[in-house]
């Protein structure tokens, strides 16, 4: 099968027979529930702009497996040049979109697998890379979207997964049979779960000897039996209830989440990716962690358009000439672009795994996703600060349609006389939007803790930095050790 | 004359590429047909790059003529060099 467009996948998700639940009922039609269809929307442009002149150079990839085209989102990077196109994409998607378009994480999935089942198998003589391999062409053929499912529910932090009172709160092999095993569990935070044709469970931290029913990789349809959905609340989500208003701010994309629940659910063996060799689960954290914090580079696109509303709202208001507007938009583009430094470092300082695949420069990839948890608050910031007050104390829509004070908000919410209220209104509630509205759930909140939260990233940093290299450097050049210098 | 155009991805492109063939193919004036770079029958490609890097991989077109665009400045020059191609071609 050849890559879906848009209308193909959004037809692909229809006939899926998904679970889901949202403010306490089960949703029949989730393609078209309103909160849900703009998080569809942003997945199904990633299968549109892979037909676009324009974007394929970004989008599509050659398939290692078969030397067919493929999406993107379903490669195994082969090169530091595809390492460097997926951070490209992240932007280039990230700035159409402005929100999360939620591929990303599959594919960081399917990239950490093909790392670790093939370094298991070389320890065990497993098949492991095998099954993987036989799903990814599956994935490709299909050009499925995955939901890259890692993080655990976690119950008492202080505790590991079987010292918890509840020993489900980490997704757990239940039974093992001829055919498969049985798991139980639940996967918290799931960026496009519903709007997925797979899903891939990775587990969520390092697990020890005793941990090894918890030591479970797999893929599953999305909707196998026993899987439901529970889509998480975003800030203003219900305003998509009130139609294609303004208030919306971004009229077409979106994102979500959702706690996603295993209930004995089946796993065919040919699907299993790891079973209890547990200490292969730092590796598979650490790959999959690596290849996420480079995926951020998707902050970057949508912090170019958070700057073009800044700027566009400055232009409205008047203000933009005024030197400290014009430092501040300066300021906003510099940690953008400082964004942009890391996610293309990373890719660029990539190397070849054993298995063939390319990784990341882990180091700088963890250095990326920690500018990534401050520079998007602080360009938020200082967004808010030009934008001024009136993006939350905005009447809704309805009030500017009302025949009765319709009028009055037109004529006292003018700012440049040649610019039209509504204008001035829609670039407002974009800015809201992203800062404190549906999208700041992606642009602020997941970036401070997707793919880890910060004191993850400092954990790697203090690890992966060669400190020791760095003295010996320094105790050279003041004297205290005798080096081979120029004198 | 007929030429394919590739362009690159757009991570960040600082005008835009696709008016710009557009506005390429309205001042060629019916001289040069652009269809996809794909195209066996093509005579050359346009390469338009979003920016400087110009990151598109000459590597597929080796040996055919290919003429590159990286900002919208270089629209004035590409005309000519195509007319003259097409010149040629006649």
């Amino acid at each position: 099968m050849a890559m879906m467009n848009a209308k193909q996948y959004e037809e692909s998700l229809r006939k899926l027979n998904l679970k889901v639940y949202q403010f306490g009922k089960r949703v029949e039609n989730v393609v078209d529930d309103p909160i849900i269809r703009p998080s569809m929307n942003a997945v199904a442009a990633t299968y549109e702009f892979a037909h676009r002149p324009e974007h394929e150079d970004l989008m599509v990839a050659t398939s290692h497996l078969t030397g067919e085209r493929i999406n993107r989102f379903t490669h195994i990077h082969q090169s530091v040049d595809d390492l460097v196109k997926k951070s490209k994409m992240g932007r280039m998607l990230g700035r159409n979109t402005a929100c999360c378009f939620q591929r990303c994480v599959g594919m960081d999935a399917m990239n950490a697998l093909s790392i670790t089942t093939y370094d298991i198998d070389a320890k065990y003589g497993t098949e492991y890379n095998k099954r993987f391999l036989k799903f990814l062409e599956y994935v490709q053929k299909n050009d499925l979207v995955c939901d890259g499912a890692m993080t655990d529910t976690k119950g008492d932090r202080s505790l590991p997964p079987h010292k918890q009172a509840d020993p489900d709160l980490f997704l757990r092999v239940v039974e093992e049979k001829v055919d498969g095993i049985v798991v139980r569990g639940a996967k918290a935070h799931q960026t496009g779960a519903v709007n997925s044709h797979e899903i891939i469970i990775m587990p969520t931290i390092t697990m020890r000897e005793e941990d090894k029913d918890y030591a479970v990789s797999f893929a599953v349809p999305s909707d196998s039996e026993g899987i439901t959905y529970i889509i998480g609340r975003q800030s203003c989500d219900t305003r998509k209830l009130e139609g294609m208003t303004i208030d919306r701010g971004n009229m077409y994309y979106g994102g979500h989440e959702a706690l996603v629940v295993f209930d004995n659910v089946f796993v065919p063996w040919d699907r299993v990716f790891m079973y209890k060799e547990h200490e292969f689960t730092t590796s598979l954290v650490e790959n999959f962690a690596s290849y996420h914090r480079q995926s951020y580079a998707c902050k970057v696109g949508v912090g170019d358009v958070l700057i073009g509303a800044t700027q566009t709202i400055a232009e409205m208001n008047g203000t933009d000439r005024a030197s400290h507007v014009r430092d501040k938009i300066v300021e906003m583009n510099h940690l953008n672009e400082t964004l942009y430094c890391g996610c293309i470092a990373c890719a660029s300082e990539g190397h070849r795994e054993h298995s063939g695949t390319y990784q990341v420069n882990v180091l700088l990839a963890n250095v990326h996703k920690h500018n990534v948890t401050r520079f998007p608050y602080e360009i938020a910031r200082l967004s808010q600060d030009i934008a001024g007050g009136l993006m939350v104390t905005l009447p809704s829509a309805a009030d500017f349609e009302s025949p009765e004070v319709g009028k009055w908000l037109d004529k006292y919410y003018k700012g440049r006389a040649d610019v039209p209220t509504e204008h001035r209104m829609r670039i407002l509630r974009l800015i809201e939007n992203i800062t404190l509205g549906t999208a700041a759930v992606g642009y602020l909140t997941e970036s401070m803790h997707g793919a880890g939260s910060p004191q993850a990233q400092r954990i790697m940093i203090a690890r992966l930095v060669n400190m020791n290299e760095k003295q010996r450097l320094a105790r050279e050049l003041c004297g205290i050790d005798k080096g081979d210098h120029v004198s | 004359m007929k030429v394919g155009v590739k362009y690159c991805g757009g991570c960040n492109p600082s005008y835009d590429r696709v008016k710009t063939v557009k506005e390429l193919e309205e001042r060629l004036g019916g001289k040069v047909e652009f269809v996809s770079w794909r195209d066996e029958n093509a005579d050359g490609v346009v390469i338009v790059a979003g920016c400087p890097v110009s990151c598109v991989d000459g590597e597929p077109f080796a040996g055919r003529p290919s003429w590159r665009i990286n900002g919208h400045e270089d629209l004035d020059g590409m005309v000519k060099s195509l007319e003259e191609a097409a010149g040629e071609k006649r």
